[in-house]
């Protein structure tokens, strides 16, 4: 049996349990027979949690459920007090087509599935390409590897304006790309149909650095002994890569994926730097960057229908709990952890 | 031990927190209330124009000038996004005394009862002088009300659409007058491509146009004698999307969709002509850096042989959490901002023109000779007052859907002129959902 097969056969459950064995589990010890140090400990616990959770509570939470209940009525600056109960009513109106809120999931789960998409493969991609040898030392990695990071440190709005110059369809470098490679200039932001995909290129580049970054953590953590055993069995690096990284990088898979999918559902700044301001604040030509989060600032901020706009707003949290809840199961299911 | 860390932690958190609540800036909003003789009255007054640029310059100035000859109030500029920034303050219930902020945000902050209405302050002992008042611009004055006729707004910074053309180009393509009609802009357009390669007409993607255009060609908004039902379905809208599509598609006409992009585009010298505001002269100015001289004209007259301009722009309004003395103060400095001579410095340094024919005396006067030179240091304000005191000035539809309804009919012209949409079926989608949105049926 070689090296591959044998890592192969192991199922997570066995993996689990042989863990489990090992001793990984913190011994519990002798239960206190003193009532006094245990209650001593737990508030000493509580002080010590206290102030993460108050700002919590009062900056996350609160607000949060405040927004739940906004949901539910015609919102009123002046607070609760004068605004009227709506029910429901902004929740039916969401489906109504003139709303525009099916548009806006239909956009965003265009965007999120491009965005997922590449940066899993991009990502990984990268990744592979600046792990370096496990025996040598590999010069100027250290600095591409800061090179492909730098964007994700940078701030969004400041980039993205930089990125508007960039799509600028006469005067910009990506049409001047373009026509340098004997390829017709694209209308980029004016246009419906490449609005998104300018946005999508402007954020893959800034967030690309953080998925780098995390498979490059799951690559080190490969065992380099079952790495050296594939070789030495000559193990094509196709199936090395297919039988023994893709398993062990599913965790930081995992990872790559819920965050990407939360930040993707979430991105509002570069594409209203981008495309915002353009038809009174919603996204690009016809609606084409008007994701769920674009949407929400519309109806709020634009429109001025405070409590329609809570109304999106959870269910864009609905929204992003499923997804996570289900990728989570998944993970479960095909995720090897060692 | 434990429970002092505790004790400690505790306290230190409740001082951070109620630290939040109260921050200088809060308290000096609000601290002269119950200020005494000596103390002048504190009006802090936000408003969103960059204060390096020279609309930001004529406010500073004016702001100084109403400090100096009013020692007993003090005006205090916080540079800020006004009109979103406002309504979390409202909402926090510490706004600003004062404000310059856009026409759509009025709605909310009305049902929540923060705004002072102005009528009371217009026609008081200390009210708007008459003269000056008969003399607002008829379109500007209108849309400074709501539906139902409540007045929170008074204007100040009035926007109308103008062309900005490049005067070197605009010789070298051998041009001549300014183009009275559309088809001449096109071919204009197409003559500075032709003669010099570089774009001839930049145009704004988002069609701010449409509705000036739609009156020029002889539409109206609403059906007769309603104000909820839209009569955008029609000869004259047709009309109008078939202008904007020749104009998209001439040789020459390029369409752009950032605004500050196209004044950087204008600034490098490669665009012809551009379509802008009278509120981006100055800015434009500035982007050219004196590279070449930029002239000025006003859109073209429609099948109805007149050219209707839209007004844009931001108003002052007075917040009413304010002290009765703060309402009073701002509405003093209003008055004094609005007054011929103050209105003379925001046209000349700040190129906005002002918001009454009253005004147009002492513009002339402090412009001096320079006021009718086009190219010129004064034409961007110079071609707005005309267009003002051709009395063909509109604004958008009033009323807090205004937005939601703009969106619509902007949606459906690109639609037209992205993907193909006929004409008929764009305009049929116009009524039917702006309809339903004033209805109410949309957003309950």
């Amino acid at each position: 049996m070689t090296a591959v097969d044998f890592e192969i056969q192991r199922t997570p459950s066995e993996v689990a349990a042989r863990d489990e064995t090992g001793g990984s589990r913190r011994s519990r010890g002798p239960r206190r027979s003193h009532r006094g140090p245990w209650l001593r400990d737990s508030l000493a616990g509580i002080g010590l949690v206290l102030p993460a959770l108050a700002i919590l509570g009062v900056f996350t939470y609160l607000p949060a459920l405040l927004v739940l209940a906004m949901s539910f009525f015609h919102w009123n600056l002046a607070g609760f007090g004068k605004s009227q109960f709506a029910g429901v009513a902004q929740y039916k109106a969401l489906l109504n087509p003139y709303s525009g809120f099916l548009q806006s999931l239909t956009v965003t789960a265009y965007y999120v599935g491009v965005m997922l998409a590449a940066t899993l493969v991009l990502g990984l991609g990268l990744a592979w390409l600046l792990r370096g040898s496990i025996t040598r030392r590999t010069r100027g990695l250290g600095f591409f590897r800061a090179v492909v990071f730098l964007p994700y440190v940078t701030p969004a709005v400041a980039t993205s304006v930089v990125w508007v110059f960039i799509f600028n369809p006469q005067f910009g470098l990506a049409n001047a790309l373009l026509r340098a490679l004997g390829l017709p200039a694209i209308g980029w932001l004016e246009s419906s149909t490449w609005a998104l995909p300018a946005v999508m290129i402007n954020n893959l580049w800034k967030q690309l650095g953080f998925a780098v970054v995390l498979f490059l953590a799951g690559l080190s953590r490969i065992p380099s002994d079952v790495m050296e055993a594939a070789e030495l069995d000559r193990a094509s690096p196709s199936r090395i890569f297919r039988r023994i990284v893709l398993p062990y990088l599913s965790p930081v898979t995992l990872v790559v994926v819920i965050i990407t999918t939360i930040t993707a559902m979430q991105t509002f700044g570069s594409i209203y730097t981008l495309t915002g301001g353009q038809f009174g604040g919603g996204g690009g030509p016809i609606n084409s960057t008007t994701t769920t989060a674009i949407y929400l600032y519309k109806s709020a901020f634009v429109d001025f229908h405070y409590g329609y706009g809570a109304a999106v707003a959870v269910v864009m949290f609905v929204l992003l709990l499923i997804l996570t809840l289900v990728q989570r199961k998944l993970g479960e299911r095909y995720t090897f952890y060692r | 031990m434990h429970l002092r860390l505790t004790i400690a932690v505790g306290a230190t958190l409740a001082l951070a927190l109620s630290a939040c609540g109260s921050t200088p800036a809060a308290s000096t909003s609000h601290g002269q209330s119950t200020a005494n003789a000596t103390t002048p009255t504190l009006v802090s007054f936000w408003e969103s124009h960059s204060a390096s640029n020279e609309q930001g310059h004529a406010i500073a100035k004016i702001v100084a000038s109403f400090n100096a000859a009013n020692p007993h109030i003090h005006v205090e500029i916080n540079v800020t996004p006004a009109s979103a920034k406002a309504l979390a303050a409202v909402q926090a219930g510490d706004p600003p005394v004062m404000a310059m902020i856009g026409h759509a945000p009025q709605y909310g902050y009305e049902k929540a009862g923060a705004l002072v209405n102005m009528k009371q302050f217009i026609s008081g002992p200390n009210g708007f002088p008459q003269s000056q008042l008969n003399g607002i611009w008829k379109g500007v004055w209108s849309a400074e009300f709501t539906p139902s006729g409540q007045q929170y707004l008074f204007p100040v910074d009035i926007k109308v659409a103008e062309y900005f053309y490049n005067a070197n180009l605009w010789k070298k393509a051998g041009l001549g007058a300014a183009p009275t009609s559309w088809s001449q802009l096109e071919a204009d357009a197409a003559t500075i491509h032709a003669k010099t390669g570089d774009i001839g007409l930049a145009v704004r993607i988002d069609h701010n146009d449409w509705l000036p255009q739609f009156y020029s060609n002889g539409g109206n908004y609403f059906q007769p004698g309603s104000s909820t039902k839209l009569a955008l379905d029609s000869p004259a809208m047709a009309t109008t999307i078939s202008q904007l599509l020749q104009r998209d598609r001439s040789p020459g006409v390029t369409v752009i969709s950032g605004y500050n992009t196209s004044l950087a585009d204008f600034g490098s010298g490669k665009v012809g002509i551009l379509e802008n505001t009278a509120d981006g002269y100055e800015m434009v100015r500035e982007d050219v850096g004196g590279k070449f001289p930029v002239g000025v004209f006003g859109p073209m007259p429609g099948t109805t042989g007149k050219a209707y301009t839209l007004y844009q722009g931001l108003s002052f309004v007075i917040f009413s959490h304010s002290s009765p003395a703060q309402q009073q103060a701002a509405w003093k400095f209003i008055k004094y901002f609005d007054s011929p001579s103050e209105q003379a410095v925001w046209s000349v340094i700040g190129g906005e023109p002002p918001i009454s024919s009253a005004d147009i005396a002492a513009v002339k006067s402090l412009a001096g000779s320079a006021y009718s030179a086009n190219p010129g240091p004064y034409a961007g304000t110079a071609v707005a007052i005309a267009a003002l005191e051709a009395g063909t000035t509109i604004h958008k539809i009033i009323g807090p859907d205004q937005s939601a309804v703009d969106s619509v009919i902007q949606t459906e012209i690109q639609k037209v002129l992205q993907n193909g949409l006929s004409p008929t079926a764009a305009m049929k989608a116009m009524d039917s959902q702006g309809d339903a949105i004033l209805a109410g049926q949309v957003v309950p």
